[in-house]
């Protein structure tokens, strides 16, 4: 459930052959119903005022009840609707995926770039990283939220945190590698300034592996929310999250399996897509860093 | 011919005997074995003097006894007192305890350690606290012999001595002496099974005492003969109900407490498990602060009780409707010589409007109500939620802060932290000790008036003279909003079908009982 | 190699550095002042300056730090609040179910990951790679939790094969323990596996391309000489890292596990110490986890000497 990543530097020197075409192909059509699933997940999402009710409002009256017209995905042991709660616990995790992408990325690339650009910083950042890499993901983000207290920004400054040397370690890893290419050494020769060459000339050349990341730092994101508000250590119970669903539901797993079935379904296909669709981003986006390098970045 | 007729004869017989079986057999207790059971959480505590915790009570009552304890329709009877005698026109108590009642060190029993925990628990537990406003003093008359010297007459004080609750049991003198204001170190005591080990998150467990003192006359309630049958106990914390539910199933666990009443039908139909409903078991409530914050202003507290429909509250904690009813007494109806509905009227009220009309009076700014609850208890949980809901539709800000119970327990003991929190009034047959209204329990609900009524009542001897009293209280309960009552409500507990000697009670006995 | 080894060691201090400064700060972020935090909400205000004192909380921070280092290198972890016992005793106690249980998995991710991958990638492009793809996909996509709620629905209530939850400590039987554990291992281990079966396959994958395989192969070498003699030997460093890696993923899923199946673990224990603000504990767990996972990757970086002669002569 965490993301590693080992600097690219190794794997660019290796010659590798391109796949056979069959390959691509196949991994298309995996990409295919991975960006599928995610657009569904994200339609949800932000479609959810729209498309489904109140996920607070209890009928307490109808509890319990079993998936029906009134109730499409029934309704759990409070008397509110699943489908609701479902949908915005879409919304919930797409709001924790991108700020956590967004947060990870700020304090990854800051500490990446500077780590990377930097020889003497280079130690510094790097030990420090690595020194938070040293906690498990879950175990780190349990410890910031103990500290913190549970509120949904928490999760995510939490679970950010737990993230952020991870992606730092990939842009780190291909800031060195850009570095050394003959036309940094002639702006550098040129004498333009750090911050330009930084802006204009690294940082779109490692987007493409820093994108990658960006969709398993997503899934990370969804399937640590997911652990923590389960474990009641995440979002507070009245905040509809599909983790916390989980929790309540499997009190009832055998009158209303329903309240178990939907919300891991969703955790399952979300993270399932994003995978998928992560996995072709990389094959599509850069060709050459396949195999063993990108396998080891999506450790999950 | 006769041969034959003789040999069917003997046969016919011989069928007869063994189709009747041993004349008018029971099963014989056996000794032996451990019995498991799955605890609603962590203990915060095992000095029982120090806490109202009903965890610490299930757990610990089987370690420590009292002077008195109820009989099997609540009336108090003598445990570790031979009898007593009544002088001085009502106010000088005399005790004759036991003798040869050793305690888990091996020590007798006398009546320095009387006076050393009772003291002690007039010192420290709630209903102690309230008991001993009326003592004058305490002394050891002789080694078996303690007077009790009261400033004035009582109608409640053997109850009060029979109280599991945070009861006034008795450890030896010198672990008194040594805990002093602090929790007792060691944990001795004179039941029928003595503490071994405590492994938090683990278990605590309790062994049989060998030489345990036991009564002669037949068990009656939780008086008489106690018996220890099982070789051990285990108390085991189970927080996640879900957990406590499936291991009474499958037989990991022979006790499980605190069931979501939801699945009492399915449990009736599994082999092997038998549930119990315990009747009467508690009421929920909210607590509300009189000392600080938001409910110290009369007219949000009755807004409060005003915007709550308690049917959906009660049905959401507690599903299944043979779990719950909706009764505005402090007592249960289950007893018919304290249960009233005075003040009623105020209790379940429904009446969003008149909730409105009074924040705004008292012009309310919308700081947020800090509302303590837990989900280890998820009727509590549940409760406050559907509650919250309501609140929230008349205009109040909540900010539910869902909390483990030991940390609940804690906080609950500091005014600047909370303005409301959620628990149950457990079952207690005597009105004089109760917590719902007493002033020096967390909500610090003091009323002069309420106050009067409660110590004349505890002086009383007439009980329906008393009855009046309690009454009067209830209406200033509802009038003054001391607590909020959501409603009564029944626990669900499963035990295997191997338990034998069983009572259905929210006390939990475990003496007496033994698996087959 | 002795360079190698020393190389290694030194690299260590600079992390555990930072790590236990990162869980010195866990008390320092939360609301309010730590003393109180760390009496607890039944305290006075004497009980909170005197804890103030004791801990030296009242002294600059740059110096509370230097005395936090102190402590940790002599293995004092400070004392549980609630639980009100040295920290250390705390996590001894309950360091068996989770060790066995981490364990267990791990063997298990191996045991179905690591032939998973090769036969996956021993047979790549076909039906049977792209099946095990996908289900390794799958494994990777669904939450241990999850994962161990089913695994209870099936095999606990509905088949009744297994204890439902709980622990059954050595002392009692180490059948018993076993049994105990059966399910919480599988639902972790098999999560693991699925990312073990990739990337081993991925490295058998590149491997496989390399020159001295076709070699082999123009050679006349037996196929499966030259998959488990020549492939297998150089795709076991990248699978020794992730199994060294999946040491750490493990251990915080078992965090998840211990709760799903109520095994007094570490897991349980950093639960229920975030649960009543037990900020000494979690400090101590914390320290205590990253510590092991600190150690398991330097004995992953040193069993490299073994594996991968090019190390030797760095």
């Amino acid at each position: 459930m965490s993301v590693i990543a080992l600097p690219q530097a190794d794997a660019a020197e290796r010659p590798i052959p391109q796949p056979g075409w069959l390959t691509l192909i196949a991994r298309r059509r995996t990409t295919l119903i991975g960006a599928i699933l995610m657009v569904i997940m994200v339609a949800l999402g932000v479609l959810a005022p729209l498309i489904a009710g109140n996920p607070g409002h209890m009928d307490v009256a109808g509890r319990l009840a079993a998936p029906s017209r009134a109730h499409w995905l029934g309704t759990d042991d409070v008397g509110r609707d699943v489908w609701s709660r479902i949908v915005y616990g879409a919304r919930l995790s797409l709001l924790v995926g991108v700020a956590v992408v967004a947060l990870s990325f700020v304090l990854g690339m800051a500490c990446g770039l500077a780590a990377g650009y930097y020889r003497r910083l280079d130690n510094v950042i790097m030990r420090i990283m690595d020194g938070l890499m040293a906690f498990p993901a879950i175990v780190l983000a349990i410890a910031l939220m103990a500290a913190l207290g549970p509120s949904v920004l928490n999760v995510i400054i939490s679970i950010g945190i737990v993230y952020a040397p991870r992606v730092a370690r990939v842009v780190r890893g291909s800031v060195l590698v850009v570095r050394e290419t003959t036309y940094v050494e002639a702006a550098l020769a040129l004498g333009v300034t750090d911050l330009i060459l930084i802006g204009r000339h690294i940082v779109p050349n490692i987007l493409s592996p820093v994108i990658v990341q960006g969709s398993f730092v997503f899934a990370a994101a969804v399937l640590t929310e997911a652990a923590l508000s389960f474990l009641g250590v995440g979002v507070p119970p009245y905040v509809p999250s599909w983790g916390v669903i989980l929790a309540e539901g499997r009190l009832y797993i055998q009158q209303a399996p329903w309240l178990v079935i939907y919300p891991g379904l969703a955790i399952m296909l979300t993270i399932f897509g994003l995978n998928l669709f992560g996995d072709g981003l990389r094959d599509l986006l850069d060709p050459k860093i396949r195999g063993l390098a990108t396998e080891r970045q999506r450790a999950a | 011919m006769r041969r034959l007729t003789g040999r069917v004869f003997v046969l016919a017989v011989v069928l007869a005997l063994t189709a009747v079986g041993p004349l008018g057999a029971q099963e014989q207790p056996k000794t032996g074995g451990v019995l498991k059971a799955a605890m609603i959480g962590e203990p915060p505590t095992l000095d029982l003097h120090t806490t109202t915790a009903v965890l610490v009570q299930h757990i610990t009552w089987h370690v420590y006894e009292t002077l008195y304890t109820y009989d099997r329709n609540y009336n108090a009877i003598p445990l570790l007192a031979e009898s007593h005698t009544v002088s001085d026109r009502g106010r000088t108590y005399t005790f004759k305890l036991r003798r040869g009642v050793k305690f888990h060190n091996g020590k007798e029993m006398t009546s320095a350690d009387v006076v050393a925990s009772l003291t002690r628990w007039g010192r420290l537990a709630t209903p102690g606290k309230q008991f001993w406003k009326n003592v004058e003093g305490i002394e050891a008359k002789d080694p078996y012999t303690v007077a009790m010297y009261l400033k004035d007459t009582s109608g409640a004080l053997l109850m009060g001595l029979a109280r599991p609750n945070n009861g006034a049991v008795i450890y030896p003198k010198e672990i008194v002496d040594a805990a002093g204001d602090n929790q007792v170190k060691e944990f001795i005591g004179t039941g029928p099974y003595r503490f071994v080990e405590h492994k938090p998150d683990r278990h605590v467990k309790v062994a049989r005492f060998k030489d345990y003192a036991a009564r002669s006359d037949a068990p009656d309630g939780f008086g008489g003969k106690r018996t220890a049958y099982l070789d051990e106990i285990l108390f085991i914390p189970v927080p996640d109900v879900a957990v406590r539910l499936a291991g009474v199933e499958t037989g990991e666990y022979h006790y499980s407490q605190q069931l979501q009443q939801d699945q009492y039908d399915r449990l009736k139909t599994i082999p092997g498990v038998v549930p119990s409903i315990i009747k009467p078991a508690n009421w929920s409530t909210a607590v509300l602060n009189h000392k600080q914050g938001l409910m110290t202003d009369k007219r949000i507290r009755q807004a409060f009780q005003a915007a709550l429909d308690m049917e959906p509250i009660m049905a959401a904690g507690f599903g299944n409707k043979a779990f719950y009813r909706l009764d505005p007494g402090l007592s249960f109806p289950e007893q018919p010589q304290w249960h009233s509905k005075a003040g009623g009227e105020l209790y379940n009220q429904k009446n969003p409007a008149k909730a409105k009309k009074l924040l705004q009076q008292a012009g309310y700014s919308g700081a947020p109500v800090r509302w303590i609850t837990t989900k280890e208890y998820q009727w509590m949980y549940k409760n406050a939620l559907v509650a919250t809901q309501q609140l929230e539709a008349v205009g109040f800000k909540v900010d539910l802060q869902v909390v483990d119970w030991a940390t609940l327990v804690q906080r609950r003991n500091k005014p600047e932290v909370w303005d409301a929190f959620s628990t149950g009034i457990t079952f207690n047959p005597e009105p004089a000790f109760s917590t719902a209204t007493a002033c020096n329990w967390p909500g610090w609900w003091c009323l002069d008036d309420k106050e009067q009524w409660m110590e004349a009542m505890a002086r009383e001897t007439d009980v329906k003279k008393r009855k009046a009293m309690w009454d009067k209280v209830q209406v200033l309960f509802y009038e003054d909003v001391g607590r909020v009552k959501f409603g009564d409500s029944f626990s669900l507990e499963a035990i295997r079908n191997n338990v034998q000697g069983w009572q259905a009670k929210g006390e939990l006995p475990l003496w007496n009982v033994w698996l087959k | 190699m002795k360079t190698y080894v020393i190389r290694r060691l030194l690299a260590l201090i600079p992390v555990a550095l930072v790590v236990a400064t990162v869980a010195f700060v866990l008390i320092h972020l939360a609301p309010g002042d730590p003393a109180s935090v760390i009496a607890g909400p039944d305290a006075t205000r004497d009980d909170v300056q005197r804890i103030e004192r004791q801990l030296g909380l009242d002294a600059p921070l740059p110096m509370q730090l230097l005395r936090w280092y102190g402590r940790l290198v002599q293995g004092d972890l400070g004392q549980s609040i609630f639980l009100r016992k040295p920290v250390t005793d705390a996590i001894l106690d309950r360091v068996e179910p989770t060790l066995l249980l981490t364990v267990s998995a791990i063997v298990i991710a191996i045991v179905i990951g690591v032939p998973a991958g090769v036969i996956a990638a021993r047979y790549h492009n076909t039906t049977t790679d792209q099946v095990l793809m996908v289900l390794a996909l799958l494994g990777v996509s669904i939450p241990n939790f999850l994962l161990g709620l089913l695994f209870i629905l099936f095999f606990s209530v509905w088949l009744g094969w297994f204890p439902v939850a709980g622990y059954s400590p050595l002392e009692y039987g180490w059948l018993k323990t076993v049994r105990s554990l059966v399910l919480p291992a599988f639902a972790l281990g098999l999560v693991q596996s699925a990312l073990i079966a990739r990337i081993a396959r991925s490295s058998m994958l590149d491997v496989l391309r390399e020159q001295f395989i076709t070699a082999g192969r123009a050679k006349g070498l037996g196929e499966r000489a030259v998959i488990y003699k020549h492939a297998f030997k150089n795709a076991l460093i990248p699978t020794m890292t992730i199994i060294g890696i999946s040491f750490a993923i493990l251990i915080s899923g078992a965090v998840v596990v211990e709760t799903v199946f109520n095994i007094p673990g570490l897991g349980r224990l950093i639960i229920s110490a975030v649960l009543r603000r037990d900020y000494p504990v979690i400090q101590g767990v914390v320290l205590c986890i990253a510590g092991v996972y600190m150690l398991i990757n330097l004995a992953v970086d040193l069993s490299y000497l073994i594996v991968d002669p090019r190390v030797k002569y760095q």
